[in-house]
């Protein structure tokens, strides 16, 4: 048999991520390329044929797997998937064999907990749940779920795909049906939580949306502001919900912090981490501590001891604020661009700061036109008109467009369509959580937030035209940077020259 | 970054492996002899970020490749406890 150029011992890479999707009704596993954000779709049976494809075993032994289990027809069937694979970038050979090792607790168990004061309301509408194309469980949690509810969704939602690479690693991804992790029942509710009590549910979404940063001095605990839930939470909405709280609908699920006020269902909130933990050693089993690089790039070439930048952060953090967070960012920016982090700086910064210019978010807007339109185009490709991410995807493509018209990027630079409170609680979160720092250079990582906040304020003008009633639509800044982790739309940042401000 | 050295014909087969384990490495891969290239065991550390590669060509004899940005440093530390298990045998 020829073979083509394939890896000795195939396995799908790190960067691969096999989900598992019934599209209206169809089976289909896609499998997205984390660095470039394509994807190769496939029919179950060819998944099934390259399933073993762990690392261990040579084409031989793959034909040999696929025949065991009954799948195997002819042999370049599985050569045909996997040439396709291997062309798409996405093979790498043999295994990695520390993928079930812990990785280094670096923060140590005694490190304090630096805790963003907030609690949070889940309105357990589920919204959430339909956006990520990953629902993590750990393998024991798979195992758990499938045992307790074998039946859910007529039993498609047993099976588990690999989180990342088609090797053994202690964690895997739900089944998603149309764009829904499988378990979240029609009505919004988490199957799982309702049934068998929140000790069923996996320990990501116990923990969703807290986030886990080490700095060196400290654990910073924070969230992602990417459920309107969070938009929610920050105070009351319609006068209905009081001290904090928001009022639970007939028949939803009941999540934590429930009391009864006046004859009134009221949801308290529930802080990010539980009350009086003090330590990194106390946080839940599932709480996964990213630690902060010890040298930190603030633009291009330049990096910076970290406790320089976490001290900029407390500095920001503590400075009395300009009511524009766009303004604020982008002032903010500047100075790091600068090379000014010094406490001086950053009380000049926001001192004197104003909205960017049309003229310099233009390479900024064109980049966004561009991944959302793409992001768009695969969307509609093979997901479901039900699809959250497609509907969000129309959404995210149709304002990032609407900004290239100068009238419209005015009114938003104006502060048309501004959510003050939430934008406000977006930096704060952002700083807290060290949300800034990771991929891109912390200047271009600011001005990239205040871009997400001007896309944010344009977004509900695009979903009264498209008649669209998504909760993105009353809480857009959610919704926006929900899609630009989940769904990669982040990835437009490092399309935008440096020299763009 | 790429260092590599010869094993002597007298180096043991356990040896060497006792050592990759030793500094911390693991087996990866094992590729077999083609046209192409030569019989090679990949171990890599655990930071995944260097590899080695453990050669057994007909024509050449034994050899250690390491490859990544600790190569040079592994690659002593391999060599020292290499000479290390040798001396106690």
């Amino acid at each position: 048999m020829a073979k083509p150029s394939l890896p000795a011992r195939p396995r799908l890479a790190d960067h691969a991520m096999p989900r598992r999707h019934f599209v209206d009704g169809e089976e289909v596993v896609v499998v997205h390329d984390a660095r470039t954000g394509d994807l190769v779709r496939m029919p179950p049976r060819a998944w099934a044929l390259i399933e073993a494809a762990d690392g261990t075993r040579d084409l031989d032994g793959l034909l040999l797997a696929a025949s065991q289990k009954g799948e195997l027809r002819r042999p370049s069937e599985i050569v045909a998937v996997l040439s396709d694979l291997q062309a798409a970038g996405l093979l790498t050979d043999g295994i990695d064999p520390f993928a079930f090792e812990p990785p280094p607790d670096v923060a140590g168990s005694a490190a304090p907990l630096d805790v963003l004061p907030f609690s949070l309301v889940c309105d357990g509408s589920g919204s959430c749940c339909a956006t990520y194309s990953t629902v993590r469980f750990t393998r024991d949690e798979a195992a758990l779920a499938a045992a307790l509810m074998p039946g859910a969704q007529d039993g498609r939602v047993r099976r588990f795909l690999p989180i990342s690479g088609s090797g053994a690693q202690p964690s895997v991804a739900a089944t998603s049906i149309d764009g829904r992790c499988g378990y979240l029942a029609g009505d919004g509710a988490c199957e799982l939580h309702r049934t068998h009590g929140p000790g069923a549910k996996p320990s990501g979404c116990a923990i969703y949306p807290a986030t886990f940063v080490f700095d060196g001095e400290a654990v910073r605990v924070s969230l992602g502001v990417e459920c309107a839930c969070v938009a929610k939470s920050l105070g009351n909405k319609g006068g209905a919900a009081r001290a904090g709280g928001v009022p639970i609908l007939s028949g939803m699920p009941l999540q934590e912090g429930v009391a009864r006020e006046g004859g009134v269902l009221i949801q308290r909130g529930v802080p990010l981490v539980a009350e009086g933990l003090k330590t990194r050693g106390e946080l839940p089993v599932g709480a996964q501590v990213a630690v902060l690089p010890e040298d930190i790039e603030t633009r291009t070439g330049v990096k910076v001891a970290r406790e320089v930048v976490v001290r900029w952060s407390r500095a920001v953090l503590a400075a009395p604020r300009p009511e524009d967070a766009v303004a604020m960012v982008w002032a903010l920016a500047a100075k790091v661009a600068e090379g000014d982090l010094s406490e001086a700086g950053v009380r000049a910064a926001l001192g004197s700061a104003t909205a960017p210019q049309a003229e310099e978010l233009r390479p900024w807007i064109a980049a966004l036109c561009e991944r959302t339109a793409n992001k768009l185009e695969s969307a509609e490709r093979w997901r479901s008109a039900r699809d959250r991410v497609r509907v969000a995807s129309r959404l995210l493509a149709d304002t990032a467009a609407s900004l290239k018209d100068p009238t419209a990027l005015g009114l938003v630079l104006g502060g048309h369509g501004a959510a003050r409170e939430i934008e406000a609680f977006y930096v704060t979160a952002s700083l807290h959580g060290h949300a800034l720092i990771g991929e891109i250079p912390l200047a271009h990582a600011l001005r990239d937030r205040a871009v997400r906040m001007l896309l944010a304020r344009a977004l509900p003008e695009t979903a009264e035209r498209m008649r669209c009633d998504d909760p993105g639509r009353e809480h857009p800044l959610p919704l926006v940077e929900a899609m630009m982790r989940a769904q990669g739309v982040k990835a437009y940042a490092h399309e935008v020259p440096e020299s763009a401000a | 970054m790429t260092t590599q050295f010869r094993l002597g014909d007298g180096v043991p087969r356990d040896a060497v492996w006792d050592v990759c384990g030793e500094i911390g490495f693991r087996l990866s891969n094992v590729v077999p002899r083609s046209a192409e290239h030569p019989a090679q065991a990949i171990l890599v550390s655990p930071d995944r970020q260097t590899m080695l590669h453990l050669i057994d060509d007909e024509a050449a004899g034994r050899a250690v490749i390491f490859n990544g940005p600790r190569a040079a440093e592994l690659s002593a530390a391999f060599q020292r406890a290499l000479a290390g298990s040798e001396g106690s045998e």
